[in-house]
């Protein structure tokens, strides 16, 4: 009989709980406020979206697609929408499940100004909004600049880690301050070459990813590691956020249509092409920054914290996967065809030979995929299951009782790591039948 | 089983290597397209210091062409920016700061706009070139004396940039590099004396090409212009509705035409000659009979 003890966590409970009753009732009362004003912010400035999308947007590629400039509209309008009412959700019930967690509030914070960042950056500057609506664009637009960095740097545990990035994150807030309050400033970004912009957007965004990935390896417990792996999933989208919002609002937030003549030399096709690629990347970039209040609502909430390993396992596998084997069709697809169109009309046969090919590489290939993720990302559950393939070979030629008790002690503490492993075996009884048991 | 998952598995490394292959073909093979040299004899083109063309507008207009694309002050522009297909950058034409004005000697001027070809010896990328040098020598002189006339600007801009979903273009449509289709030893044209005739009518009808198509019968694509023959949209026009259309932007029929697919702001600048002589060009043209969907009509 094997007993193991294995180590156990005792974080679940409030890990950065809010000191005295006057603070967090203020920063309670804050998240309210600035919820109420952005998603008022948000649905009284549609019609100005609406309009400043179907005037800025060419009309060419649309019509070579068929679609209308009020079709397209609606379209990115949908997608802002559906971000922002998702984040607002979730930060939602972030704000209802932990309303006397600071980093929780902080979240939640984030979630809604980030959520709606990007329709408000649009508007950034716009003559078709009242100034007094632009202040509270503004300083929407400053929360979410300013939270989608810090957090980086506090997550989880409300701590700065390291103790440097206190710096950095004042450093952050000053220049946030200049770059959206005082653009005329000699210190306020927008006056800076659009190159050095973001590179400074992207250092920022890299120091918070640097802390994230220091507290993980350095700080952490268990617990909060499962917690940063999620957050670190979905903050590596949102810290795309800042650097696309100071693009908007240096490029004024609309398009410049390419002149006709142009239009006529290049072709249609070609801008069509890079209009279709354009809102594939706007559409992919909306679906990847719900991973942003995804991945915090179940870092924050844990909820089934402990099938986040599997979920992200599977993630990387299937996702890998699946984008393998559609590239394999899809390419030898048009090959296939190139190379049989000599010989024939009919291309169903490249489709059938490239289906076939693609069913049988399915299960090789998940099995590689599989074995390079857990080689990279989860070294103790490939060294485990080495070492237990391992074990389980060595049975067959292993005779000697107290080899094996050793050896099973050692492939207990290499693949589960307890606190402490012992075995425990009855000592030898012999029987009526004469056969010997043993008790150790 | 082992062995046709081997075999499979070597056919796919195959394919992925002739992908591979590919993908770095198409970049060399526009590359040595993008940087082939093109030695070609300029012809002298007399260069006024006071832009004068007299009763005649033709020249400022095809200055206001160049604006469309190189801004109204002549500063440059972006115009596409797309890292899959293209950043198309249409320069600073004036002496200020990033412009090329101050370095461009006559000779480069004329070996840009009429072959398509910049300093470097190198084709430029589409400039529009193969249209503009239907420009006689007098007319071209004085649209390089416009530009070089125009306050300086300082305006810095990148590079132009073909991205890889544009060198499949580039593989398919060599117009995008001018200099690679253009005739480098034909002459310039001969203008025709000015005044309502069909020769003079021709040779200012040459730039409606870049939207009404080489035979004037329209582009059937978003933005194209539409059918300028006898059997096609302006079947029914007289030359008062041609020239009322052009100079206000209304069709005779109300219909307003967009300003940014048929720029009547810089066509109606023409004088009432020149584009008299224009609409009796267009009436010699042989009919062709299609219709063309545009935002213009």
């Amino acid at each position: 009989m094997v007993e193991v003890k294995a180590r156990t966590d005792h974080t679940n409970g409030n890990d950065t709980p809010m000191q005295g009753q006057r603070w967090l009732v203020l920063a309670r009362l804050g998240w309210l406020i600035v919820t109420l004003l952005t998603l008022a912010l948000v649905f009284a400035s549609l019609p100005a979206r609406y309009a400043q999308l179907t005037r800025s947007v060419d009309q060419r590629p649309l019509l070579e697609l068929g679609i209308s400039a009020p079709t397209y509209a609606r379209y990115i309008i949908t997608l802002d929408v559906i971000v922002m009412l998702f984040s607002v959700l979730i930060a939602a019930y972030i704000f209802f499940r932990r309303p006397d967690d600071w980093v929780a509030l902080l979240v939640a914070l984030t979630l809604v100004t980030n959520g709606s960042i990007l329709p408000l950056a649009q508007l950034f500057g716009s003559p078709d909004v009242p100034s007094a609506l632009l202040f509270v664009d503004n300083l929407v637009i400053y929360l979410g600049l300013v939270s989608s960095v810090v957090l980086l740097y506090v997550f989880p545990n409300g701590r700065f880690v390291p103790r440097a990035t206190v710096f950095l994150a004042l450093t952050w807030v000053l220049l946030m301050f200049f770059a959206i309050f005082m653009s005329a400033s000699l210190l306020s970004m927008s006056g800076w070459p659009v190159l050095l912009q973001i590179m400074v957007v992207a250092a920022w965004a890299g120091t918070g990813l640097f802390a994230q990935v220091f507290r993980y390896q350095r700080v952490s417990r268990p617990i909060q590691r499962q917690q940063t792996k999620w957050a670190m999933l979905g903050l590596s989208a949102a810290t795309i956020g800042p650097i696309l919002v100071l693009v908007i609002i240096q490029s004024g937030g609309t398009e410049t249509a390419v002149p006709n003549v142009m239009y006529q030399r290049m072709g249609s096709a070609f801008f069509t092409l890079g209009f279709v690629l354009r809102m594939t990347g706007v559409t992919l970039f909306k679906l990847v920054s719900l991973l942003f209040p995804l991945s915090f609502a179940v870092a924050v909430l844990r909820y089934r914290l402990w099938d986040i390993d599997i979920i992200i396992r599977r993630t990387l596998i299937y996702g890998a996967l699946s984008g393998t084997l559609v590239f394999v069709y899809l390419f030898g697809i048009i090959l296939l065809q190139q190379i049989l169109s000599a010989f024939t009309q009919a291309s169903q046969l490249a489709v059938v030979i490239s289906t076939l090919a693609t069913a049988a590489l399915f299960n090789p290939l998940r099995r590689r995929i599989q074995d390079g993720i857990d080689r990279q990302f989860y070294r103790s559950r490939y060294d485990a299951e080495k070492i237990l393939a391992a074990f389980g070979a060595g049975l067959r030629e292993q005779v000697d009782l107290d080899e094996l008790s050793d050896r099973l002690l050692v492939v207990v503490e290499e693949t589960m790591q307890p606190e402490h492993a012992s075995l425990w075996l009855r000592n030898p009884v012999f029987g009526s039948g004469g056969e010997k048991n043993d008790d150790r | 089983m082992r062995n046709v998952l081997k075999w499979i598995g070597i056919l796919l490394g195959g394919l992925l290597v002739v992908a591979l292959v590919v993908i770095v073909a198409i970049f060399f093979l526009t590359e040595s397209r993008i940087n082939e040299t093109y030695a070609v004899f300029v012809t002298a083109v007399d260069i006024p210091d006071q832009p004068e063309s007299g009763e005649r507008n033709y020249p400022s207009v095809v200055v206001d062409v160049c604006r469309d694309c190189h801004r109204n002050d002549l500063a440059g522009q972006v115009m596409e920016d797309d890292p899959l297909t293209a950043r198309l950058v249409a320069p600073n034409l004036t002496a200020g700061k990033g412009g090329i004005g101050a370095e461009f000697t006559p000779e480069d001027w004329t070996r840009a706009i009429r072959h398509g070809i910049g300093r470097d010896n190198k084709s430029l990328i589409v400039m529009p070139s193969s249209d503009l040098n239907v420009l006689s020598n007098t007319d071209l002189g004085i649209v390089i004396s416009l530009v070089k006339d125009t306050p300086p600007v300082d305006n810095e801009l990148p590079d132009t940039f073909i991205g890889p979903m544009g060198r499949i273009f580039l593989m398919q449509e060599p117009g995008l590099l001018p200099a690679s289709v253009i005739d480098h030893s034909q002459q310039p044209p001969e203008m025709p004396e000015p005044g309502v005739t069909v020769e003079y009518g021709e040779y200012l009808s040459h730039l409606c090409a870049l939207c009404h198509g080489k035979d004037f019968a329209g582009i059937d694509d978003p933005g194209g212009g539409m059918n300028l023959t006898p059997a096609g949209d302006l079947g029914g026009w007289s030359e008062t509705d041609f020239i009322e259309t052009i100079r206000t932007g209304i069709a005779p029929d109300g219909e307003e035409l967009d300003q940014e697919m048929m720029p009547v702001g810089i066509w109606g600048k023409l004088s009432d000659d020149e584009l008299k002589a224009i609409w009796m060009f267009l009436q010699t043209l042989p009919p062709v009979q299609t219709t063309t969907t545009t935002p213009a009509e």
